[in-house]
């Protein structure tokens, strides 16, 4: 496998005077793939939030229920 | 195989799909970062310099795997469409319209790349030619589809409508794809064909190769994770929700 030689960093950055076309294009790309993940993962983040505390307050509900329940019940009982 | 059947359709049921899907999505994004890493290497290390076009040829690195992902997901996007509205499973409109954003950022990829790199051979940003119109409506199709599902409250006839809208469009695809050849246009005709073979040194086309593996990877891995958001989001109420969230929060 023969690599490109570019002689020096800066020649690679120049990119043969195309760098603002060819560093613009690889930028973007990654700059968009990069933005998909970040708003992807805020999004679950968020909605797993919402919804533990919408079945925390559910669970947390029928607990409530339950013991109002068993005070009345027992005190039916008495 | 009676036995397998059921299997087979297990994971057509939401609840069963999204443990499945999260159990793959970090092998495919581990694969993705694997491959187009060494898409970006094989880009600028080993690829020579163009006789024609220099060095900024290598737009074409990310240009062409953005533009065939951009018409490929789009063909799978309409065959779940399609399933959906012929199978009625619900999974499969989830899985269309998991897809949908990754299609529409490929193909605005493959517009945008393909700006930057029209601009010093052509000498224009922009042409209305066929091949990069046809792609700007490929990119009107993805942005449709999206804005139908979400403009219709009822799930089940947002996902009707907008499955037949990525079933008609479907038909834009090979326009896309063989515009070149119908049309007398700017861009250039495709260097691989399936019929005569490829045109490109070898490790040109290796680099295309990898680096499309790598974005199908991506969109794969992508898609997994956002198909599982679309499935807490329709199914958020259950029962095996609730179960799931306080296993993770025992964890």
């Amino acid at each position: 496998m023969k690599l490109v030689s570019w002689g020096g960093v800066a020649a690679f950055f120049a990119m043969g005077g195309y760098a603002f076309y060819v560093w613009g294009s690889y930028g973007m790309v990654a700059a968009a793939l990069a933005l998909e993940v970040i708003l992807l993962l805020r999004r679950r983040r968020t909605l797993l939030r919402r919804l533990g505390r919408m079945h925390r307050m559910r669970a947390g509900a029928a607990q409530g229920a339950g013991a109002v329940q068993g005070r009345v019940l027992g005190q039916g009982e008495r | 195989m009676s036995r397998r059947l059921i299997n087979w359709f297990r994971f057509a049921s939401p609840a069963s799909f999204y443990p499945l899907a999260g159990r793959l999505a970090p092998w495919f994004a581990a694969a993705a970062a694997v491959l187009v890493a060494a898409g970006l290497f094989l880009a600028f290390f080993v690829a020579p310099t163009d006789y024609k076009q220099g060095e900024g040829y290598r737009i074409m690195f990310v240009h062409v795997p953005a533009a065939w992902m951009s018409m490929f997901i789009y063909l799978v996007m309409a065959g779940y469409a399609t399933l959906g509205l012929v199978l009625n499973t619900r999974l499969s409109a989830m899985m269309a319209s998991a897809l949908a954003p990754t299609g529409a950022l490929f193909t605005f990829l493959a517009l945008w790349t393909g700006s930057l790199w029209g601009k010093p051979m052509w000498g224009t940003w922009w042409v209305w030619d066929a091949r990069l119109t046809s792609e700007l409506i490929l990119l009107f199709l993805y942005l449709g589809f999206m804005s139908l599902k979400a403009a219709i409250d009822d799930p089940r006839r947002a996902a009707r409508a907008s499955g037949l809208l990525a079933l008609v469009g479907a038909v834009n695809v090979p326009i896309i794809y063989k515009s070149v050849e119908w049309w007398n246009t700017l861009h250039q005709g495709a260097s691989i064909r399936f019929s005569s073979g490829t045109t490109m040194e070898g490790t040109m086309l290796l680099t295309l190769v990898v680096m499309t593996l790598g974005f199908w990877m991506y969109t794969i891995a992508v898609a997994l994770t956002r198909v599982r958001c679309e499935i807490l989001e329709a199914e958020g109420h259950a029962g095996w929700v609730a179960e799931l969230l306080a296993r993770e929060r025992g964890r």
